[in-house]
């Protein structure tokens, strides 16, 4: 469903010109969960913004559904992120000036949904992540562990076809890491929603049924998991 | 209603309320400049038309300014018959005083009661007259001899003389000049709102047009002249032919105007007055509208990441945009509101700075209540959020126009590069727009040319502030780092490494000192000559006016010339010099024509003064005949060389007067000619005067000689004042005017004091971590709180420096440019010394005392927090 066809993304820095990735062709099909992993500083998360048309590449080509995101216009690229993509960030970024509710609900109100339906919907998503109890609560009265819950509402208040996590467990202790990979892993559904997550935990990678690793901007190998074991497939 | 404003703009303005109630208190005093100067412009030019024409109802009028119109103009008008025209209708105005009720000023009106019996309803009843008679039968009384005077006066007048027990047939006195009649009370006058007369309703007096002549003492060939002629046209009638036929009737004694070009011509003598008015509010307003802008552009570079994360969730560009522009427009509503009567307030405190003058000087002074109409409301709350709205537009934009990546990433926006050329050329456009602006000022209607030409050089240099900031910042400072401690020079590093954000603020604070600076250094470029001036003038022992000196110079309170006799003959006087001040219509505007006892003056001056201005003694000439001394800003201005003559419409047709001699003279900014005082009274039929100087002899003991010229005042109802007291007047009106201007820029200062309030708590925000790092190395709070004072009086310090590079050049212009264009008065600059150290000190010490608010912000720092803020 989600595709990057020999894809490239250069950016300066300064003085400084960076090939974060470099020509990378990848798949992600319906209902699949793909860890992408790598050190800091290898394109991955990059490689993320990417396929979630945050970003737009250099070169190559980035597919959709099989719409060319590329010629899309922003708005349509917007549209894109607010009801098909949702995404999930290491810093959790959540709005400060809002309430969990209000957070999860964001995107339902920039889609011009009324106030009253979308803080519903806000606190459904809240109780599927079970952090209901805290919806009147702010970012900063929340734990880590809470506060990337509120995210994770908040990335599938939509109803997406794709949740992009870059890192989601970065910043947390590993008890609440394992709670959140564990609710991470609920969220694919077969045919229907995939998972990709960005990480240079192995523990977290592990989740995944495909672990794509990540060198300098291009895949270096990819590991799938067939008849329970994990398969080493060698880097194109 | 607005689901995504409530949750995100409203919940982040209450979080940063400080930043929001800043940059709504600088839109409060950028639109109450602007409420003030509207309602200031309203009642200059109310006033204005009031005075001009009053009760304006007719489709013509035949005017000829001060002199009047002859009443043969008016026999010559109905005998000629001209098709078209349904009436004639002559009309006098007069100020003049009622004894009865403390000699408050009130007007007459005369109109043609008598056509009234013939033709119906004078002026077709527009006037809107409900007069309701009382029973006084003295005051139609004409048999066996004419005994009755009737006249009509205001409800209001009329309560106030039944309050001291005055009753209906009680004679009503009235007086002009010195001189007071009695008159008889025939009708109330109660007149509506709407009515062309109801400026006037609360001190209106009416009688008839031929007695009213006869009581202003103006006798003409036909008849005592009137202020005015109106035409009545037919419905349907072609008024270009019948404007054309009249002048041909008046042919060169008056001019055939229609009420249009009257207004255009008043609005033209205003109209300097109201440009200057209107470009100091633009002023505030402006700079108010680049410290909102300041804040805007802090404000989404702190929600960068916010924003990041919301094109992440999918917001589109304008979505973003419109968050930022709708968070802008509240704040410019909001600000408006506390704005709209804080301008009234000010155009209050204004307008009572010039009570005196401004009632002597227009014929009806209730014109100067500022009144708020609905209409300014709005304009002032609508141009608070379009300021809002303008300033919030770039950074709006930029907001959008961040690609959604970098801004999650936090990396540096790379969209800045096409606004950033945008500003630069437009700051090039703007300087280089002005310079052209003015070089081809010459031909733009004056002063059009060389204000806005000039303004707009103004706001290029303004805009270009950052740049210069920039600049000035690596260059000196350097040496403060090098020179200073670390506090100090943590600071000097931060203005360098910011100038956008500083930049604004310091030339917000530079507009303030460049304002003020121009106002102390006109003041003392024009104070120092005029005070001279005033010395060497001002020299008569003892001045007597009918009201006070604010009336003396606008013929509003003229005096018997009889007087002056009396005063001649009292022991101890030498001379005795009359004054009538004439407003001569001349090239679209007025100039001041003087009358005077040139002789008198001249021997009177010469005793006291030992080198006095050569062109006093051609005052000896004056008595020769049509002849004039002119001013030397007249000559300036208008071209005129000695030898030319000057043509003056007077009360018989036009008046042509050679030019003998040019001297200095600042009575008047579009010039004053000197006219033997005899001469202009058979000239033009005026012999009052306006105002006496009285000279003692030298030998006469000068107390007892006042009091003697005094009790003959007394006796006349006439006011004296001594020679220092008349000096400290005039100074005193100067000093006023400036007073204005200063509480103008006053407001300016403030709305930058402001930025700098905002500015630095912005780089508090900024330098967090920064701050934070250095209580971690162990920096004390005290050292912090310099940090920030440091920044702050540096800002203050390069303020005041480019403020008075900026106001030296802004006094050059003025004086140079600008005063001599307008004026023809030339001034020599002077630099205000001891008034620039104190502008420069309250600068700084503002600017310092601004940034107390953040630096205590700064020394209350979590640090844990601090260092762990990304």
């Amino acid at each position: 469903m989600m595709e990057l066809a020999d894809v490239t993304k250069i950016y300066q820095q300064g003085s400084r010109t960076v090939h974060a990735v470099r020509g990378v062709s990848l798949t992600v099909t319906a209902g699949e969960f793909v860890s992408i992993m790598g050190p800091s500083g290898s394109g991955k998360s990059t490689l993320l913004h990417l396929l979630g048309a945050l970003d737009t590449p250099t070169s190559g080509t980035v597919y959709f559904q099989g719409a060319n995101v590329q010629k899309m216009s922003d708005r349509q690229r917007s549209l894109l992120r607010r009801t098909r993509v949702g995404f999930v960030f290491q810093f959790f970024n959540l709005i400060p000036t809002l309430r969990a509710d209000e957070n999860v609900a964001l995107p339902l109100l920039l889609g011009g949904s009324r106030r009253s339906t979308a803080l519903t919907q806000g606190r459904a998503a809240l109780d599927r992540v079970g952090i209901g109890h805290r919806a009147d609560h702010f970012p900063e009265e929340m734990s880590g562990g809470e506060m990337q819950r509120v995210a994770i509402a908040r990335a599938l208040v939509g109803g997406p076809e794709a949740i992009l996590c870059d890192e989601p467990t970065g910043n947390l202790d590993s008890k609440t890491s394992g709670e959140i990979l564990d609710l991470l892993r609920g969220l694919p559904e077969p045919g229907k929603r995939s998972l990709v997550v960005v990480t240079h935990d192995r523990r977290a990678a592990d989740y995944g049924d495909r672990i794509i690793h990540i060198q300098d901007g291009l895949v270096a190998s990819e590991e799938v998991v067939r008849n329970g074991t994990r398969e080493m497939i060698s880097a194109r | 209603m607005f689901p995504l404003q409530r949750s995100l703009t409203a919940r982040y303005l209450l979080q940063k309320w400080e930043r929001s109630l800043l940059v709504a208190i600088s839109i409060a005093l950028g639109i109450a400049t602007l409420v003030s100067t509207r309602l200031l412009n309203q009642c200059v030019e109310a006033a204005a038309y009031d005075t001009t024409i009053p009760a304006d109802v007719a489709d013509l009028y035949v005017q000829n300014g001060e002199a009047g119109v002859d009443w043969k103009v008016l026999d010559d008008l109905r005998a000629a018959s001209i098709p078209g025209i349904r009436r004639v209708e002559p009309f006098v105005q007069l100020r003049v005083a009622l004894p009865e009720l403390d000699q408050r000023p009130a007007v007459i009106f005369g109109i043609d009661v008598e056509g009234r019996a013939d033709q119906g309803t004078p002026d077709d009843g527009k006037l809107q007259l409900n007069l309701t008679p009382v029973d006084n039968p003295v005051a139609f009384l004409v048999w066996p001899v004419q005994v009755g005077r009737p006249v009509a006066i205001s409800r209001r007048l009329y309560d106030e003389r039944r309050a001291r027990g005055k009753g209906d047939t009680d004679p009503i006195a009235i007086r002009y000049t010195n001189v007071t009649e009695t008159f008889h009370l025939a009708y109330i006058i109660d007149v509506p709102k709407d009515s062309p007369v109801a400026p006037f309703a609360e001190n209106l007096l009416i009688m008839d047009v031929a007695q009213a002549a006869t009581f202003s003492r103006r006798p003409g060939v036909g008849g005592d002249r009137v202020t005015r002629i109106g035409l009545y046209v037919e419905p349907g009638a072609d008024i270009g032919a019948v404007h054309e036929r009249a002048q041909a009737v008046v042919g060169s004694r008056a001019q055939v105007r229609t009420p249009e070009a009257i207004r255009k011509s008043t609005s033209a003598v205003v109209g300097a007055v109201k440009l200057v008015l209107n470009l100091c509010s633009l002023g505030a307003l402006i700079v108010g509208l680049f410290l909102v802008y300041n804040a805007l552009a802090v404000t989404v570079a702190e929600r960068r990441h916010d924003i990041g994360v919301m094109r992440s969730l999918g917001a589109t560009r304008t979505q973003i945009a419109h968050l930022f522009t709708a968070e802008a427009m509240f704040l410019g509503a909001l600000g408006s509101l506390p704005g709209i009567p804080l301008g009234l307030w000010l155009s209050g405190l204004a307008i009572n700075q010039f009570g005196d003058e401004l009632k002597s000087s227009f014929l009806n002074s209730e014109s100067f209540r500022p009144h708020l109409s609905l209409e300014t409301g709005l304009i002032a709350v609508l141009a608070g959020m379009a300021t809002a709205l303008l300033a919030a537009l770039v950074p709006a934009l930029q907001a959008a126009s961040d690609e959604p990546a970098d801004a999650v990433r936090r990396a540096p926006s790379t969209t800045g590069g096409t606004l950033r050329r945008i500003y630069r050329v437009a700051c090039v456009l703007l300087v280089a727009g002005g310079f052209a602006t003015v070089l081809l000022r010459r031909q733009l209607p004056s002063p059009t040319g060389s204000l806005i030409g000039g303004s707009l050089v103004l706001i290029g240099m303004f805009l270009a502030m950052p740049i210069f900031v920039g600049l000035f910042s690596r260059l000196f400072l350097p040496l403060c780092r090098w020179s200073m401690g670390v506090e100090a020079r943590l600071a000097a590093d931060n203005l360098v490494r910011s100038p956008a954000r500083t930049g604004l603020v310091i030339g917000a604070l530079a507009a303030g000192v460049s304002l003020m600076f121009l106002t102390a250094g006109v003041g003392k470029s024009n104070e120092v000559p005029i005070r001279n001036w005033l010395e060497e003038v001002i020299q008569a022992d003892a001045f007597v006016f009918r009201d006070n000196p604010a009336a003396a110079n606008s013929s509003m309170a003229p005096m018997e010339p009889g007087v002056r006799d009396q005063f001649l003959a009292v022991p101890g006087v030498e001379h005795v010099v009359g004054l009538k001040f004439f407003r001569a219509e001349w090239r679209g505007t007025f100039i001041l024509l003087v009358a005077i006892d040139g002789p008198d003056y001249r021997q009177g001056v010469r005793a006291r003064v030992p080198n006095p201005n050569p062109t006093l003694d051609l005052m000896e000439r004056l008595p020769e005949g049509p002849v004039t001394i002119v001013s030397d800003n007249f000559a300036a201005k208008w071209g005129v060389q000695e030898g030319d003559i000057v043509t003056i419409q007077g009360p018989r047709g036009p008046v042509n007067l050679t030019v003998i001699g040019i001297g200095r003279d600042y009575s008047w900014n579009q010039g004053t000619i000197f006219v033997e005082r005899t001469i202009f009274a058979e000239l033009f039929g005026e012999n009052v005067v306006d105002g006496i100087h009285v000279f003692f002899r030298k030998d006469a003991d000068f107390n007892t000689t006042y009091e003697r010229v005094r009790q003959v005042a007394d006796r006349e109802q006439l006011v004296v004042q001594n020679r220092e007291s008349v000096q400290i007047y005039l100074v005193s009106v100067i000093d006023r005017l400036f007073r204005v201007a200063y509480l103008q820029q006053f407001i300016v200062a403030v709305v930058a004091a402001l930025g700098v309030v905002t500015s630095l708590l912005i780089s508090v925000l900024q330098r967090r971590r920064e701050l934070g790092l250095l209580r971690a190395v162990g920096a004390t709070q005290p050292q912090v709180l310099k940090s920030v004072l440091a920044e702050a009086m540096f800002m203050g310090l390069i303020g005041t420096i480019l403020g008075f590079a900026q106001g030296l050049f802004m006094e050059w212009y003025f004086l140079h440019i600008v005063m001599r264009e307008e004026t023809g008065f030339v001034f020599d600059l002077l630099v205000p010394w001891k008034e620039a150290l104190g502008i420069g000190l309250i600068c700084v010490l503002t600017a310092t005392a601004a940034g107390l608010i953040p630096a205590f912000h700064a020394v209350r720092l979590n640090i844990p927090e601090a260092i762990a803020y990304e």
